[in-house]
């Protein structure tokens, strides 16, 4: 296993998700599911490695894509499309050149018809996108091969549609055909999506009343490591570079990240790595370096104290700053009570504090500042809360 | 290398490929991992940040090489080299085509032609298409080759801000393609912090290994300007490196560590024995493009900012900062904090309290800053001052001063020895280079100059006599100059050690008057000049340019001081001195009959100059020259004086057989044995409690000429019997009581004039040097 920073992760890189990659293949044969978690936890490399475990059993086509680049649905259709047609049995669906022709010559198809091939030349203005789509998932839907479409980072290009039009009939509209393309009677046993993001989409759905839109879509979380698997990660990890890292050493790692997500064990790994030269065993006081050279790219975290002032503006960027102090005395984090009481003398009407301070968590969540576990809000990474705690609080 | 190497300081994309890699030094263990995840697959992209300066740029080059040469990945890898900014980039296409080009050129440069021409055709083909389908096109030309020939593509972006800045609406589709599997692997570098690779929406957030490019260690920067001194040659920077750490330290602190500044500092270190002024002067010309670009990058704000904090020089708050520059504090604290991101500059804990002070991390560049920005004369010195004292140690800084005093005025300018003066630790040395300074200033510049440099009201009030003194002899020298008759003379008359000032202006004018007596005034111009040779020229031109005054002149223990700094052998010209001022005490005791004010004030000044004489000279450490003196009081007749000097030395120092003024102790006892006075040497002895520690001494005086020793405990007794005998041996050098004393006085060089203060004393006749020595138990 390689030491891997940032990229999302294949092969013999990708490890320690055993069980999630086991529940979610297993819940993905019967259903639709929205996958959501904060950024740099694994979702892609989970879902590469689910596109690479259903082609090896043979038990669906897996098509990964990711819409990030979409800024509106012509641009997601053709994505997505892409890569089907990317794939053996999609290659055949894609389209001849006469539809090519028309398309670029501006004519105009009919609306959706949801079974069977062919089309009709008229000049109703079916977007285009639409035609498309419904023509092939149509018939990846009668093709009677599975097919798992794992569809990354939809969520942004959701955003994108809000932001084009705030009145969210757009998002609607988009939204709405998807939920009728996944209900396709023909797709039912045979098409199944995973939709994933990190940015919330539930919460852009909520703002504009579109939770019917998603209702299909079974809500799974992916979150840290266990400690287990986290040692088992760094064991793994230090077997692939000869290094000896016994169970304290791995143990320290663990307790520097406390989130346990592979992104922060493999930063603080590669500073381990970087301390160690190639020449020295790692040590408790290599790793005790290497954190502090982590924790001294001032420039890097300073800008997370910077930040809060634009995200919020005065005064609830101070407001901000209270409770991710409450947050950072504790590795844990703290309770939703902790974290208002932290805002009391500012805010001291109850309504008002609650409030503000779900407000605020929100977009200290949205922001990657906090996540969500075990009903408290704790700091994303470990290295932050050390640094707000020796700076700021 | 039978050549030595090329360096080059701005533009290492020149240098030879064994100069670069025989150059680079530091930064080996990052080139190394760089190397090693490459030959593990390069399933990650980097991010190089570091400031203008770090060394990004280099290691960009040298891994170019590294791969290249590197058995294993110059099969699997191909590093894609770019120009330093690629300004062409607007859209993706754009910067995918720049990377087909590139792996065009390096397939060029490995031979194979046809490779290149047939990815410059596609090029071409692609350039044909729209923009939606021409940025695809140019990918999959680029991961296409690569899936077909199985070879990374290691693409080495300088100024990755810059592109990622212009692709800003398409940093999602990079992401992507980066992403994906297709044996792409980036390796950028950007000298400003980049907020995409840290904003949590931002496409890119944690996408990239960061490294740092920080401040080398001090152990690195020894490795890099070690190895820059190798490859050029330079065995004067290798002998600072072996020989002098503190010098190297203080390049390390002024030079932040980095790179490109050791390097061009490193120069200047080979230039061992030329001014600092010019050190400085040269280094400021080469840097200013440097330090230009990187003020001229900051938003006007952050110059305002960066204006206030250089001019500062000592770290300075926000609410400071806010004052200086009225602007809201707020937003003075958000530019600091940004500055401090990009690491222009650095946090300093306050003394005293929980505050912190920001100032430029590189001292240098904030050198740089204020000697551009100050226009006054006198703020360039006091930042001169600053830069000698960070780039010299305090052994090399003494080093260089005295070299200075030591070589004649002219060789450096009046305003480095004012910086040298301000910047050395030593007092006496600092002292005697503000005199010289000072009489360089006369001869140099105007007066508003002067008072602009010198703090004439305040600090160097001190300094006031001897500018005046100084422009009194530049002014007889401009008078001599103008009589040719006097031109041999009339050098020696400034610089006679025993006119005073008032005299050698009369003299000069008399002489120009009355040229037909300069004969008599060279004689004994002539006699005194022999006699007083020991001093030394260097003296005596210190004398002529007013830099010191002659003796009658003399007012404080600071210009005693200064002479003796000045004088060749300085043991006998404390002698000398002290001989001078004996010779006053005896004018001015013996002629007990005038009682004009004349008198009474040429009395008081030579009671005045001998006491400063004297105590200064104790200052010194001159105490055997004391003593000397005092022998030669006794031999004199003037046992008060002799009495008194000793009472001083022996007051003030702890003299013991061990110490080295024994030997000129058990003289002066002798001579007093000799002339008769054996029983007030006793009774001073006694006097100053002296009788039990010295208590062979003690007994050998009260056993003159008695001879009886018999009462003395044994061990008491063979160490005073041969302290007996060296008290009572004759010296044919030295006459017994009844005869007159053997020393005459130096000839008078004082000229017909009437003036009192300038009679010439007498001079001892013997040079106060220990005779055979005693060996005292």
């Amino acid at each position: 296993m390689r030491n891997v920073v940032g990229k999302p992760v294949t092969g013999s890189n990708f490890f320690g998700r055993e069980q999630e990659l086991e529940e979610l293949g297993e819940i993905t044969r019967d259903e639709h599911v929205l996958l959501l978690a904060p950024r740099r936890v694994g979702k892609t490399s989970l879902l590469l490695a689910l596109q690479s475990e259903v082609s090896q059993e043979r038990s669906a086509i897996g098509v990964y894509v990711s819409v990030a680049a979409a800024t509106n649905e012509l641009q997601f259709v053709r994505s997505v499309l892409q890569a089907i047609y990317e794939t053996r049995p999609g290659k055949r669906l894609k389209p001849n050149v006469i539809a090519a022709w028309l398309r670029r010559h501006g004519r105009r198809l009919k609306g959706v018809k949801v079974a069977g091939t062919g089309f009709d030349l008229e000049g109703a203005p079916t977007p285009e996108w639409q035609e498309e789509a419904d023509k092939v998932f149509t018939a990846l839907a009668t093709m009677g091969t599975p097919w798992l479409i794992m569809i990354d980072e939809l969520p942004t290009l959701v955003l994108s549609l809000a932001r084009q039009d705030p009145s969210g009939a757009r998002v609607r509209a988009f939204l709405q055909w998807f939920r009728n393309l996944r209900q396709l009677p023909l797709g039912t046993e045979s098409l199944r999506f995973v939709l994933a993001g990190s940015i919330g989409l539930d919460n852009v759905t909520n703002r504009h009343r579109l939770t019917d839109t998603i209702n299909d879509l079974r809500d799974w979380r992916l979150g840290p490591f266990s400690r287990e698997s986290a040692d088992r990660f760094l064991a793994e990890l230090a077997r692939g570079y000869q290094l000896e890292l016994g169970p304290e050493l791995r143990g320290a790692i663990c307790d520097h990240a406390e989130w346990l997500i592979p992104y922060h064990l493999q930063v603080i790994f590669s500073a381990l790595r970087e301390q160690c030269g190639g020449r020295t065993p790692p040590s408790a006081a290599l790793l005790d370096r290497a954190i502090e050279a982590l924790l001294s790219r001032k420039a890097y975290f300073a800008y997370w104290d910077e930040r809060l002032h634009d995200a919020f503006g005065a005064p609830e960027d101070d407001l901000a700053r209270a409770m991710l102090a409450t947050c950072a005395r504790d590795p844990r984090g703290a309770t939703a009570s902790a974290l208002q009481q932290s805002i009391a003398r500012e805010v001291p009407n109850p309504r008002e504090r609650a409030a503000a301070a779900a407000w605020i968590l929100d977009v200290l969540g949205n922001d990657g500042y906090l996540v969500d576990e075990a009903g408290r809000s704790r700091f994303r990474s470990g290295l932050l809360r050390r640094y707000w705690l020796s700076q700021l609080a | 290398m039978s050549r030595a190497a090329t360096t080059t300081t701005y533009n290492p994309h020149l240098l030879p490929r064994a100069d670069l890699v025989a150059s680079f030094v530091a930064r080996r263990s990052l080139l190394d991992e760089l190397v090693d995840d490459l030959c593990r697959g390069g399933h990650q992209h980097h991010l190089l940040v570091g400031s203008r300066g770090s060394g990004k740029t280099t290691l960009l080059l040298r891994l170019a090489v590294a791969i290249e040469e590197d058995k294993k990945l110059e099969r699997s890898a191909i590093p894609l080299r770019f120009p330093e900014e690629q300004y062409n980039v607007a859209r993706p296409s754009d910067f995918w085509l720049n990377c087909v080009d590139a792996l065009a050129d390096a397939l060029d440069a490995r031979g194979d032609h046809a490779g290149r021409r047939k990815l410059e055709a596609s090029v071409e083909a692609i350039e044909q298409l729209p923009e939606d389908e021409r940025s695809p096109a140019a990918l999959e030309a680029l991961t296409g080759w690569a899936k077909r020939t199985d070879k990374l593509l290691v693409l080495l972006v300088d100024n990755l801000g810059l592109i990622l800045e212009r692709l800003r609406d398409s940093q999602w589709g990079l992401r992507e393609a980066l992403s994906q599997d297709n044996r792409l692997v980036l390796i950028g570098a950007t000298s400003t912090f980049l907020e995409e690779s840290t904003a949590y929406e931002s496409p890119l957030y944690d996408f990239f290994n960061v490294h740092e490019l920080g401040q080398l260690s001090e152990e690195d920067a020894r490795a890099v300007v070690a190895q820059l001194a190798r490859l050029t040659g330079s065995t004067e920077v290798e002998a600072v490196l072996e020989n002098d750490p503190g010098r190297f330290k203080a390049l390390y602190v002024l030079t932040g560590g980095m790179p490109r500044m050791l390097a061009l500092l490193a120069g200047v270190l080979a230039q061992d024995s030329g001014p600092a002024e010019s050190d400085l002067e040269q280094m400021l010309d080469q840097l200013t493009p440097y330090y230009k670009a990187r003020f001229d990058e900051l938003p006007a704000q952050g110059q305002l900012v960066v204006n206030a904090v250089a001019l500062h020089w000592y770290p300075i708050t926000a609410a400071e900062c806010a004052e200086r520059t009225r602007l809201d504090v707020n937003l003075v604290s958000a530019q600091l904090n940004r500055l401090v991101k990009l690491g222009l500059l650095g946090k300093v804990s306050l003394p005293g309290g929980s505050k912190l002070g920001f100032q430029l991390v590189e001292r240098f560049f904030n050198v740089w800053y204020l000697m551009r920005a100050s226009r006054r004369a006198r703020q360039r010195l006091v930042w001169f001052v600053e830069f000698l004292r960070m780039f010299y140690s305090e052994e090399e800084l003494s080093r260089r001063a005295q070299a200075v005093l030591d070589r004649a005025p002219g060789s450096a300018s009046s305003t480095h020895v004012l910086a040298l003066a301000a910047a050395v630790p030593d007092a006496a040395l600092r002292r005697r280079l503000e005199l010289r300074a000072a009489t360089m200033l006369v001869e140099e510049i105007r007066p508003e100059a002067i008072r602009e440099l010198l703090d004439l009201g305040g600090a160097d009030a001190h300094l006031s006599p001897v500018l005046d003194r100084a422009r009194t002899l530049k002014e007889l020298r401009a008078r001599l100059a103008r009589e040719p008759e006097l031109s041999d003379i009339g050098p020696e008359i400034l610089r006679s050690p025993i006119l005073s000032l008032s005299t050698k202006i009369s003299v000069v004018g008399e002489l120009a008057r009355e040229g037909p007596k300069t004969a008599a005034v060279r004689r004994n111009l002539e006699r005194a000049t022999r006699a007083f040779s020991l001093l030394g020229d260097r003296l005596f031109a210190a004398i002529a340019r007013g830099e010191v005054p002659s003796v009658p002149d003399i007012t404080t223990s600071d210009e005693v001081a200064a002479l003796m700094g000045l004088a060749e052998h300085p043991f006998i010209a404390a002698t000398m001195l002290l001989a001078y001022v004996a010779g006053y005490q005896s004018f001015v005791g013996d002629d007990r009959g005038r009682v004009d004010d004349a008198y009474r004030r040429s009395a008081d000044a030579c009671s005045r100059l001998h006491d400063v004489i004297v105590r200064s000279l104790l200052d010194l450490n001159f105490s055997s020259a004391v003593l000397g003196s005092a022998a030669g009081f006794v031999e004199l007749g003037k046992w008060e004086v002799a009495r008194d000097y000793a009472r001083k030395v022996f007051r003030r120092f702890v003299v013991s057989p061990e110490t080295t003024t024994w030997d000129q102790t058990i003289w002066f006892f002798r001579t007093c044995v000799q002339r008769g006075r054996t029983n007030e040497a006793a009774e001073l002895v006694e006097e100053l409690g002296l009788n039990d520690r010295w208590l062979p001494l003690y007994e050998a005086l009260r056993a003159v000429g008695s001879d009886r020793l018999d009462r003395l405990a044994p061990e008491v007794r063979m160490p005073t019997a041969e302290l007996l005998e060296i008290l009572q041996r004759t010296d044919p050098d030295v006459a017994p009581a009844s005869k007159a004393p053997a020393s005459k006085a130096p000839a008078s060089t004082a000229p017909a004039s009437k003036a009192p203060a300038s009679k010439a004393p007498k001079r001892s006749a013997k040079k106060a040097q220990p005779r055979k020595r005693a060996r005292a138990k």
